[in-house]
């Protein structure tokens, strides 16, 4: 998800959500920081469109986690 | 940049991506793998596989073009400099810490590390100029929590890249890789530490029944990795053995074996360096020198600056069917010769007051049933053998039998 680059949202230009085997990436991101590799943040959030939790659509979990980057560019994985 | 590179914010960041990835047909063979496609960087190869994070108003691509000619030496980089150009260009150390983070995770994500130019970062910073590698795609670790059994991948994936195959083989580069996988499986990724680690990040999200899939995940990978790492200094050569010793009717002799990745730089073989395959840890002598006889092979794993790590050795009996027998009193100067061996002392033999045998390195000689070797008073006997060529003394021939004394 992009946001326009001259209004940034808390500092952030762009937002990867990463909905498959998301406790994967939260796990990943943990270990490699934890090992001083440095790598964008990964935090759990829900995405709720019209206040579904799509998520909870697919069965796999209850939350989605975001990838969180500073450029301009996000694409969906 | 701020949060990541907080003392160097100020570098230029790339993110390599597969446009297969996006499903854009137009875009299919653009893949961020390193290849390179010549000096102009404003192709869409480039600028469709690797997309600038920051610094866009300068636009400045040098650095990321300077990075792939040197890891293709080519546009004005050669291989007579590869190692030198590349640690100027890259943090070896940060990248070989990346590989073997993601070997351990088994992550199966298109990425660098399992072959894909995809789903990566770039960044070079202000003040330390040298690229790091940055993951960022890691939805697929460990299985996934859906099986404790991992793929038995190697941990070479990424050297299906032209580029990354060259890289991670070179000599000096491939033991830091071997060393950040040692150093993750003796700590973070041992059992004790990563149990406690995945329950306290995922107890959460998941079922402990889950979790518990991905420590037996974790668990298994680890042992799968720790299976490709050679660690220990091995012999092993093709000869039958007969009479307890390796047989050969040939002067010399194939040895090969394994050494550690981590330490050792080059293997030496009876005294002569020997071919040496740092991200194998193999090593080979297609041609070791035999005398007649027993031959005692020190092999030694050397480190940097030609330190010793490790040695073993083997015995090798090298059989010409040729003996010179010997025995009674030996009267003048004599020298037994390795070459000339094995000699066999079949009755009881005495060196002679003022007389001297000198016993070259690696003679072998063997004592009969039975039989004594001595030197009377005022005689002499030099038998000074080496650490690469031994002197063997042996009973008769290389059968049980008991033998005399010295």
């Amino acid at each position: 998800m992009n946001i326009a680059g001259d209004k940034p949202w808390k500092g952030l230009t762009g937002i990867n959500l990463n909905s498959q085997y998301a406790y994967s990436q939260v796990m990943g991101s943990a270990i490699f920081r934890r090992l001083e590799v440095p790598m964008p943040e990964s935090r759990a959030v829900q995405v709720r469109v019209n206040s579904t939790n799509i998520m909870s659509l697919s069965g796999l979990a209850n939350n989605i986690f975001v990838r969180l980057l500073r450029g301009q560019r996000a694409v969906q994985q | 940049m701020q949060r990541a590179f907080a003392l160097d914010p100020d570098g230029n960041s790339y993110r390599g991506i597969r446009q297969a990835a996006l499903c854009d047909p137009l875009y299919s063979n653009n893949v961020a793998n390193f290849s390179w496609h010549g000096p102009d960087y404003a192709q869409e190869i480039y600028t469709n596989s690797y997309f600038k994070q920051n610094n866009f108003i300068q636009n400045d691509w040098s650095d990321l073009m300077d990075l792939i000619s040197v890891l293709n030496t080519t546009n004005g980089y050669f291989a007579s400099n590869y190692v030198a150009d590349v640690q100027r260009r890259l943090n070896v150390e940060e990248w070989m810490k990346h590989f073997a983070i993601n070997a351990l995770l088994d992550n199966d994500e298109t990425a660098l590390d399992n072959g894909i130019g995809d789903d990566y970062a770039l960044y070079r910073g202000a003040i330390d100029t040298r690229f790091l590698v940055v993951p960022y795609d890691l939805d697929t670790l460990m299985g996934d929590a859906l099986t404790t059994v991992p793929p038995l991948h190697t941990i070479f994936r990424m050297t299906a890249l032209a580029p990354m195959d060259k890289f991670m083989k070179t000599p000096e580069f491939a033991p830091l890789y071997f060393k950040w996988l040692k150093t993750f499986i003796d700590s973070t990724f041992t059992p004790a530490q990563m149990n406690p680690l995945l329950d306290q990040l995922l107890n959460t999200y998941l079922a402990q029944g889950t979790i518990d899939t991905m420590k037996a995940f974790n668990t298994a990978q680890v042992s799968n990795v720790l299976a490709q790492i050679p660690l220990t200094l091995t012999i092993s050569n093709a000869l039958t053995v007969t009479s307890g010793y390796p047989r050969t009717t040939t002067p010399t002799v194939a040895l090969f074996g394994t050494a550690s990745v981590i330490d050792t730089r080059s293997v030496v073989v009876a005294g002569v360096t020997s071919a040496w395959t740092g991200w194998q840890g193999r090593w080979t002598n297609n041609s070791v020198a035999l005398f007649p006889g027993i031959n005692r092979i020190l092999v030694q794993a050397l480190g940097t600056n030609g330190v010793e790590v490790a040695r073993t050795n083997v015995d090798v009996w090298y059989d010409n069917s040729a003996v010179q027998t010997t025995g009674g009193t030996i009267s003048n100067d004599t020298t037994w010769a390795a070459a000339s061996g094995p000699y066999s002392i079949a009755s009881n033999l005495t060196v002679a007051s003022g007389v001297t045998l000198t016993i070259q390195p690696g003679t072998t000689v063997y004592l009969g049933s039975g039989v004594n070797f001595g030197v009377a008073n005022g005689g002499r006997l030099l038998a000074e053998g080496t650490a690469a060529a031994p002197i063997r003394f042996h009973r008769y021939r290389p059968v049980r039998r008991p033998r005399g004394a010295i």
